[in-house]
């Protein structure tokens, strides 16, 4: 089980890495910023497997993909959130991260661990309660698990819908 | 069935299946920002091939000239591909959106814009969205994007604006009555006898505005064409706004919809005013600062920034002694581009510092330290505040 780092709404591009920050597209560099503002200790604590859960509108703002890549960079492979921002969904299945989408409200204690179960579309937290995820549409599924947009353009030449 | 005005166009322009649609697109615009990690996505690309070279516009605007370093080598990418692949690029004309809409978005297209104030294309009834780089460098190649259809609010305007009330009024006024959250995922479809009478250029302030509700896209219907949604189409929700009464909008730290009228808050001491961006650096809000201050001085704790959007405005400006106004007065006029909005040149904010912006964000950092305000609000009530060094309401000047 990873730890759950829990976000408010409307956190934007912005928050999860500002606009000065992005003079770089080198991962390494982005995930050190990752959060600077919102969450200083996040890019230092943060370990493989953490979930992200965040609150209505996530990633609002500015369409960087520094973003996602920022968070995928720092480890994490999952996100949870109530809605997010049109533009920040996209960017998270085209570099090959999962918006999870929660169907329920979520009720989080501090340094809450859980994981998450793609096939059943839950999510399971370590004190054993369970609550649903929207399902993924099929077609997203496949470009997040080829690997993002590219992959499966290179593998289906065009989008498969 | 009666259809919205985004229902239509993409009926016309692509395939339809349950919610998701396939889109032929008609121009792929990128900027300095964005299509840097284009480019590293499309060099992922097994066949690196272009569907129409033509129809990729590629914009230097946002931190251009390069105030840093590694934006440069970024910049310096960007020429080296935009040259071996003969794609055409724009440096230094000033920032994409106006100059998009000044020259090549035209009604019914489908554009996409790795920024997410491309809808602004809208405003000329051009279907367009703002997507992120991997979704640039897949339409570069197969000239095609999907997207899920949006539904559609609609929000009509109507009446005659006071003296010393802009665009930019009205479009604070909306997002205030919206929120910040509530477009998400959807189309603003905006009509009435208001937007009909204005031109493109006073119509950005409202279409860049959209964004900042969280919609997907927004477009203006023009009834002389027909391009309008039908009357009984499936709309979420409908707003009527009437402008007759309507005062100078200001949005206050640190969130977009936190509007007021800018007499409740006349008399907080600010650091910097900017005046530009794609949200009010065009011709006319050249001019209205001009009158403003002319004969006037900016107070000496204050720093005015004026950027032109394009060097088009910038010369027009110069020709018609603008210019000489505003550096007369003290303002610093700085060359045509994204200017101080990103925080990242031209004015980028010190920790406590209080900033008057005609711009389209507030967010906690946006303009430079975190723990510095921005206030929104329009050219009129930037150049009255830049002369008393407080948010003062312009319409004791016009």
């Amino acid at each position: 089980m990873g730890k759950i780092w829990v976000f408010g709404d409307n956190i934007s591009t912005d928050d999860i890495i500002p606009g000065r920050r992005n003079i770089t597209s080198n991962e390494k560099e982005l995930a050190r910023y990752v959060f600077e503002y919102k969450r200083p200790e996040f890019s230092k604590r943060v370990l493989e497997g953490d979930i992200i859960i965040g609150g209505l509108n996530f990633g609002c703002g500015s369409s960087r993909e520094h973003a996602p890549i920022a968070i995928r960079a720092s480890g994490v492979r999952n996100l949870v959130a109530k809605s997010y921002a049109t533009i920040f969904y996209r960017n998270c299945i085209n570099v090959g991260l999962y918006p999870l989408i929660l169907k329920e409200d979520i009720i989080l204690e501090e340094n809450t661990k859980g994981k998450i179960c793609l096939d059943q579309s839950k999510i399971v937290l370590e004190d054993g309660k369970e609550y649903l995820l929207e399902e993924v549409p099929f077609f997203i599924q496949e470009i997040i698990d080829l690997g993002g947009l590219i992959p499966y353009l290179n593998e289906k030449n065009t989008y498969l819908i | 069935m009666e259809e919205t005005l985004v229902e239509k166009i993409i009926k016309s322009k692509g395939s339809v299946r349950g919610d998701y649609s396939v889109l032929d697109v008609d121009l792929v615009m990128s900027h300095d920002t964005t299509t840097p990690l284009a480019i590293d996505a499309f060099n992922n690309f097994k066949e690196k091939s272009f569907f129409e070279k033509n129809k990729i516009k590629i914009f230097f605007d946002h931190v251009y000239p390069s105030s840093h370093s590694s934006a440069s080598e970024l910049h310096r990418k960007m020429i080296d591909f935009a040259k071996k692949n003969g794609l055409k690029t724009y440096r230094g004309q000033g920032i994409c959106h106006t100059l998009m809409i000044d020259k090549y978005v035209k009604p019914e297209m489908v554009v996409i814009g790795g920024d997410s104030h491309t809808p602004v294309y809208g405003i000329v009834s051009t279907l367009a969205f703002g997507m992120g780089s991997t979704d640039i460098a897949a339409c570069w190649k197969t000239g095609k994007t999907w997207i899920k259809i949006p539904e559609s609010m609609l929000i009509e305007v109507r009446g005659e604006l006071q003296k010393g009330v802009y665009s930019k009024d009205i479009a604070l006024r909306y997002v205030s009555e919206i929120r910040s959250e509530g477009g998400l995922n959807q189309a603003l479809e905006f009509t009435g006898n208001t937007l009909r009478k204005m031109d493109k250029f006073d119509r950005m302030a409202i279409g860049i505005m959209a964004t900042e509700t969280s919609a997907q896209t927004q477009i203006f219907w023009d009834e002389n064409t027909g391009l309008v949604g039908d009357k009984n189409a499936n709309y979420n929700e409908k707003f009527l706004i009437d402008v007759t009464n309507l005062e100078p909008q200001i949005a206050c730290p640190h969130e977009v919809d936190n509007v007021h009228s800018v007499t409740e808050v006349e008399g907080i001491e600010i650091d910097q005013v900017f005046v530009g961006s794609c949200t009010n650096g065009n011709y006319k809000d050249m001019e209205i600062v001009a009158q403003i201050i002319k004969d006037n001085k900016v107070d000496p704790n204050t720093r005015l920034i004026i950027i032109p959007a394009t060097r088009k405005i910038l010369q027009q400006a110069m020709k018609n002694d603008l210019i000489n106004i505003f550096l007369n007065a003290g303002a610093l006029v700085c060359y045509p581009g994204c200017g101080p909005c990103l925080g990242r040149q031209q004015g980028v904010l010190a920790s406590g510092e209080r900033c008057l912006s005609t711009s389209n964000r507030n967010y906690r950092g946006r303009m430079g330290s975190p723990n510095a305000e921005i206030f929104l609000a329009s050219p009129a009530v930037a150049a009255a505040t830049a002369i008393n060094g407080e948010i003062t309401d312009p319409r004791r000047y016009v």
